[in-house]
């Protein structure tokens, strides 16, 4: 039999990472799709970066950055006491940049696509920006809740490159499914890897399946 | 007692449009804000409501400051008890009827969205979601909303154009009931003269950003000098040759008008031409259109 170790890190590597991602994503989505500046196409590229870079090269500059020999890893590590290379908040963070645009994507475009006249009819209602984003936003965005939080979830099982470069392979820390996948083929163990693909298969498809049927009846909800 | 005076520029593709408007009144005369679009009618609602900031100006209601821009004073919109009635549709798709109608209010009161469900003829449909409800339906909800946020200002912004004529006359009573029944100032844009000179005391006509008119329905359009006449303008749709007549085919408004003008005249006309139609030497007869769609009574002749 495999060891359940390594799927259970990823559930909560998932999860934890989701959650970050949910309430990072939310003001970071709306400032993108309400506010006009010139800073917005620079955030959007930041964003989007993960997208087009190679994990590897996202890892080796988180890598650098917790490392206790750059400026930034010393002061994380001395004054903060954390040590973020090679340990599972270390996978977090990067999996959090790396997911970004998974849930900023989808939340930014459901934002866009609220008619105007909600927002400022909320405003006009009496109703701060918190109580709006609250009470009148997200509860109109559900599809795009939906999407952002299931594609990061589903994403980061499916991570492998930046936790390879900057989780290495311990167990228990940073041995995410994915990597003992690897590792299993690494030691010609053709069938515990097998097994271990076969889960996140499986796994990834039902998230994926139950996020599409869920947002195809909260589509056909809305008509009359 | 509200007075603005406001000034903003607007960058436009073709254009740039320059608001220009001062305005005070002492009592609560409902005004209608007329132009053609464009004018700024829109954007003058939206400085009031705070939705849109002017580039310098003031605006006083009630005594209160809204805004001063010399004072860099500004409130913002949920500060200023503004009912708002936009153009387009508004209300908020997840919440039922009567959550819509409570979601201005500062306190619970289920007896007062009752009443305001009674009075708009809603009471069946407090549960219905917005989705739902047609279109003279929504535009109850809507006003509604706005009069039960309890505002010193109610600003509707052609609330009642997409209505046919029977709902915007129903539609006009209420907005007029709730106007003197709350002790509203309450400023209307619309386009309709029948409706302006229905419900307004006052009337701002809009030009460019700037008011060309302000007065009564009254001064604004029918200060022409009084005349029997009648007169109406047109585009001419043909000009044809019968035998020894010239006959001119025009469209005014919605008919199709045949005329004989002289060979002269007839030369100097071409399809496409506006044209101003008029009788000096006979008085017209008037019929009041009944229900059924039948001429009624004759009041001249």
């Amino acid at each position: 039999m495999i060891d359940p170790g390594p799927l259970w890190l990823t559930l909560k590597l998932a999860l934890v990472t989701t959650l970050i991602l949910l309430g990072l994503g939310i003001p970071l989505a709306s400032w993108l799709a309400y506010r006009r500046t010139r800073w917005k196409a620079v955030a959007e590229v930041f964003v989007s970066m993960p997208l087009v870079l190679p994990p590897s090269v996202i890892g080796f500059y988180l890598l650098l950055a917790f490392s206790p020999t750059t400026g930034l890893g010393r002061f994380l590590e001395n004054s903060l006491g954390l040590r973020l290379a090679f340990s599972f908040p270390g996978l977090v963070i990067a999996s959090v940049l790396y997911s970004l645009p998974f849930m900023v994507h989808p939340l930014q475009s459901g934002f866009a696509s609220l008619p105007p006249q909600l927002r400022e009819a909320s405003y006009v209602l009496g109703k701060t920006r918190w109580q709006t984003l609250w009470r009148v936003l997200l509860p109109n965005m559900k599809p795009a809740l939906l999407s952002g939080t299931v594609l990061s979830f589903a994403h980061t099982i499916g991570e492998f490159g930046v936790v390879l470069m900057i989780g290495g392979n311990i167990p228990g820390q940073t041995r995410v499914a994915s990597i003992a996948i690897f590792d299993e083929v690494e030691s010609m163990n053709y069938h515990s890897a097998n097994l271990y693909a076969l889960i996140l298969f499986a796994v990834s498809f039902l998230i994926l399946l139950v996020t599409y049927l869920v947002n195809h009846r909260i589509t056909l909800l809305r008509q009359p | 007692m509200i007075r603005f005076e406001l000034y903003k520029t607007l960058r436009g593709a073709g254009r740039d449009l320059t608001i220009q408007l001062e305005y005070q009144a002492r009592d609560r005369g409902l005004l209608t804000v007329y132009g053609p679009s464009g004018a700024g009618k829109s954007t003058l609602l939206r400085m009031l409501a705070g939705l849109t900031v002017p580039d310098s100006g003031y605006i006083e209601v009630n005594g209160i400051c809204w805004y001063d821009s010399r004072r860099g004073i500004n409130l913002a919109p949920r500060q200023r008890r503004v009912g708002f009635v936009f153009q387009e549709r508004s209300l908020f798709p997840h919440l039922s009827v009567r959550q819509n109608l409570a979601f201005g209010m500062e306190h619970r009161d289920p007896g007062a969205v009752n009443d305001i469900l009674r009075a708009l003829e809603l009471d069946e449909l407090g549960n219905a979601k917005p989705a739902f409800l047609s279109g003279g339906q929504r535009q109850r909800v809507e006003l509604g909303r706005a009069i039960l946020r309890n505002p010193a200002l109610l600003l509707l912004d052609e609330p009642l154009s997409a209505l046919d004529s029977g709902l915007r006359g129903r539609l006009q009573r209420l907005v007029l009931e709730f106007h003197r029944a709350r002790d509203l100032h309450t400023i209307l844009v619309s386009h309709d003269l029948p409706e302006i000179a229905a419900l307004s005391e006052r009337v701002i006509h809009l030009e460019n950003g700037r008011i060309r008119q302000a007065g009564s329905p009254e001064s604004v359009f029918f200060s022409h000098p009084l005349s029997g006449k009648v007169q109406f303008t047109g585009r001419v749709l043909a000009i044809s040759r019968e035998d020894i007549l010239h006959v001119i085919t025009v469209l005014a408004a919605n008919t199709v008008i045949k005329v004989v003008v002289g060979e002269e005249q007839a030369a100097a006309l071409s399809a496409g031409d506006a044209v101003i139609i008029s009788s000096k030497a006979f008085n017209p007869l008037v019929s009041r259109i009944t229900g059924d769609g039948e001429g009624g009574s004759e009041a001249g002749g």
